[in-house]
């Protein structure tokens, strides 16, 4: 159940450059959440903006901690770089509607671009048995900008990696990766199962390309947020049915077709 | 030690209310918040018919506050009062933010939200825009403000609240064409027009490009406008705009506020408002004071030299 609580700071470790892992004790969290989920924290320390920021959980040990993975992109993350073990968040969660795995598929993807690895790596860690397949696509600009989270390899998952300039991995990005796994096999359409987290472009992408090929499609998606259960109305996405979804309540996991991307991407 | 304020016939336990648009309709922060700290709470403000909104992003945080252009979303009347008005279950008053296009709508819509028994008073939103005046808010001159209000009046024998936006010319008018009209009492201030620039992008932040600024940087601002109606009305004055501590509530209740509202700071504090109704008990406490109305308004009197002793 959601609630409001503190987490400490176990760990705080740098994966590369601007990217950072941090594991916190939050047995309230920990103890029931699931992949796509995600937490509101703010830091209990000088200096933070004025609202919670938005975090997927990256694992769960299912008892006292959870993980998340965080890049640096402005005031609250890089504050939250410079924070030690033993530093506090006030933090509400699990929050949110995780992915539904469909157990009737053989083949799971998971699409990640750039920072969106974390609930896949947590998706495919929970769900792995599920599938006769599990497979993992990351990619990137450049080898540099790559996410692999230290300790992400989920036996029986399969990764592919992409980087656009070929640095690491197949040379391409990862809609080319997802559509390589969709067409190396001879896959009915109905044993996929696709879900995907990224840049709002490449989610739009991964999101036409299933439907051209009739292939379910979940997406984690991202909207600016504040209260995190769907009391403010700030975290609107466009819905294809017309007006909006909100991302906290109704997400951040969706079925790809229940938003409207073309309006999204204008905004 | 009594905590209790009166609007119009209605009695709250606490003068602590939630702010109209940061909880929803009620129910959404049930077993995240210590309801039993509010004297009630304010829905998100309801229009005759569903709206949609802006389009994102429709907040952003500015460090001293948030800027946000929701835009009225909301579900409409008939959901309101179909679907999730019986569904309310929570342990404080129950206000309901009404808005409209014309003031036939706001007269409208409180005829249909005054039967249905669970609202404990209507806050009249006059921050909407006036479609036949090119969209500027009703509440920004007193004239359609009184049309609006007077209609409501009209309609319902519940508390009729009128919420005031602020940054507009001749407050005291516009209060006091509210109190002619009917009011039972001013919410002081809804937000402040702002805005927020990317400067990467070089783009306005808000899909809605300019939005209404709450928070913290708010608090001063609110705090002197609430003063000024207060001095120029007779109804209880709710203020509104900032509030974050105990020590900024009882600054309003100085000022001369009956009863208080908060929102954003819900956002980054859930605890808020348990931590303020106990800071206000506890400044009670030491100065001696039963009631509210035994220091409403006192800094417009005779400066406390102590308390009793
Ligand atoms: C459900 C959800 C899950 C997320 N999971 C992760 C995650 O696992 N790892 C991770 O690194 N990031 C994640 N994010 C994004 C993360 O919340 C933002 O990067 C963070 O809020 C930026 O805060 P800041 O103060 O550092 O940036 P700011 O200084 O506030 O802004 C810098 C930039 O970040 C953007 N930004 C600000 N707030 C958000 C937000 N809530 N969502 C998206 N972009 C935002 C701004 O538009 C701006 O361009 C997630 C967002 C959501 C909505
Ligand atoms: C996200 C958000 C939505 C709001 N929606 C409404 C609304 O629907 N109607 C209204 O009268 N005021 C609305 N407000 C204004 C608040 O009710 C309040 O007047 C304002 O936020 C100032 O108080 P604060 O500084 O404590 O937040 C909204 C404010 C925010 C931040
Ligand atoms: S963040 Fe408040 S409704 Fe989603």
């Amino acid at each position: 159940m959601t609630c409001c609580s503190i987490a400490k700071i176990v760990d705080n470790e740098q994966i590369r450059n601007g990217c950072y892992t941090m594991k916190l004790e939050v047995p309230s969290i920990a103890g029931g959440c699931t992949p796509g989920q995600f937490v509101l924290l703010r830091g209990l320390v000088a200096g933070w903006p004025y609202l919670r920021r938005p975090f997927s959980i990256y694992s769960s040990d299912g008892e006292t901690k959870v993980d998340i993975v965080y890049k640096v992109v402005g005031r609250a993350t890089s504050i939250m770089s410079g924070m030690d073990a033993g530093e506090e968040f006030d933090v509400v969660g699990p929050l949110g509607n995780g992915f539904t795995p469909d157990e009737t598929c053989t083949h799971a993807v998971a699409v990640a671009g750039g920072i969106g690895i974390p609930p896949l790596a947590f998706f495919c860690q929970k769900y792995v048995d599920l599938y006769e397949h599990t497979t993992l696509v990351l990619g990137a600009a450049t080898r540099e900008e790559l996410l692999v989270p230290v300790g992400l390899v989920v036996q029986g998952v399969k990764m592919a990696t992409y980087t656009e300039d070929g640095s690491k991995g197949c040379r391409g990005t990862a809609l080319d990766g997802l559509a390589g796994v969709i067409g190396e096999t001879a896959l009915e359409k109905d044993a996929v199962q696709v879900i995907a987290c990224g840049p709002r472009e490449m989610l739009s992408e991964v999101a036409h390309l299933c439907r051209e090929r009739g292939v379910a499609c979940q997406v984690s998606v991202e909207e600016i947020m504040a209260c995190g259960i769907g009391a403010c109305l700030s975290c609107a996405v466009p819905a294809s049915a017309g007006g909006y979804l909100h991302a906290c309540k109704d997400g951040p996991v969706f079925d790809s077709s229940e938003i409207d991307w073309e309006r999204w991407l204008e905004t | 030690m009594n905590l209790e304020v009166k609007i119009g016939e209605t009695v709250l336990a606490t003068p602590l209310v939630g702010a109209s648009g940061l909880f929803g309709y009620g129910n959404e922060y049930e077993g995240l918040l210590d309801f039993t700290s509010f004297g009630a709470i304010v829905t998100k403000t309801v229009t005759l018919k569903p709206r949609q909104g802006n389009p994102p992003p429709r907040i952003v945080d500015v460090g001293v506050g948030i800027i946000n252009s929701i835009g009225l979303e909301n579900v409409g009347s008939s959901v309101f009062l179909g679907e999730v008005l019986p569904a309310v279950d929570i342990p404080c008053k129950l206000f309901v933010s009404i808005g409209g296009e014309t003031p036939e709508e706001y007269r409208k819509i409180a005829g249909l939200f005054t039967g249905s028994g669970r609202v404990d008073a209507l806050e009249v939103n006059v921050s909407c825009p006036n479609v036949a005046r090119g969209g500027i808010a009703f509440g920004s001159d007193p004239e359609s403000t009184y049309r609006v209000v007077e209609g409501v009046r009209v309609e319902t024998a519940l508390p009729v609240i009128v919420k005031i936006p602020p940054l507009v010319a001749g407050l005291e008018e516009v209060c006091r064409a509210a109190c002619d009209a009917g009011a039972d009492a001013l919410t002081i201030a809804n937000t402040y027009p702002a805005m927020a620039i990317d400067i990467d992008r070089a783009r306005p932040v808000l899909g809605g490009v300019t939005g209404g600024l709450s928070g913290k940087a708010v608090k001063s601002i609110s705090l002197a406008l609430v003063w000024k109606a207060a001095g120029s009305v007779s109804v209880p004055v709710i203020g509104a705009g900032g509030i974050e501590t105990a020590d900024d509530a009882i600054e309003f209740i100085l000022a001369g506020a009956s009863a208080f509202q908060i929102g954003s700071v819900v956002l980054r504090d859930m605890g808020a408002p348990s931590t303020i109704v106990e800071g206000l008990r506890t400044y009670m406490q030491g100065k001696g004071y039963g009631n509210l109305p035994d220091f409403k308004g006192k800094a417009a009197g005779e400066e406390d030299t102590g308390g009793e002793e």
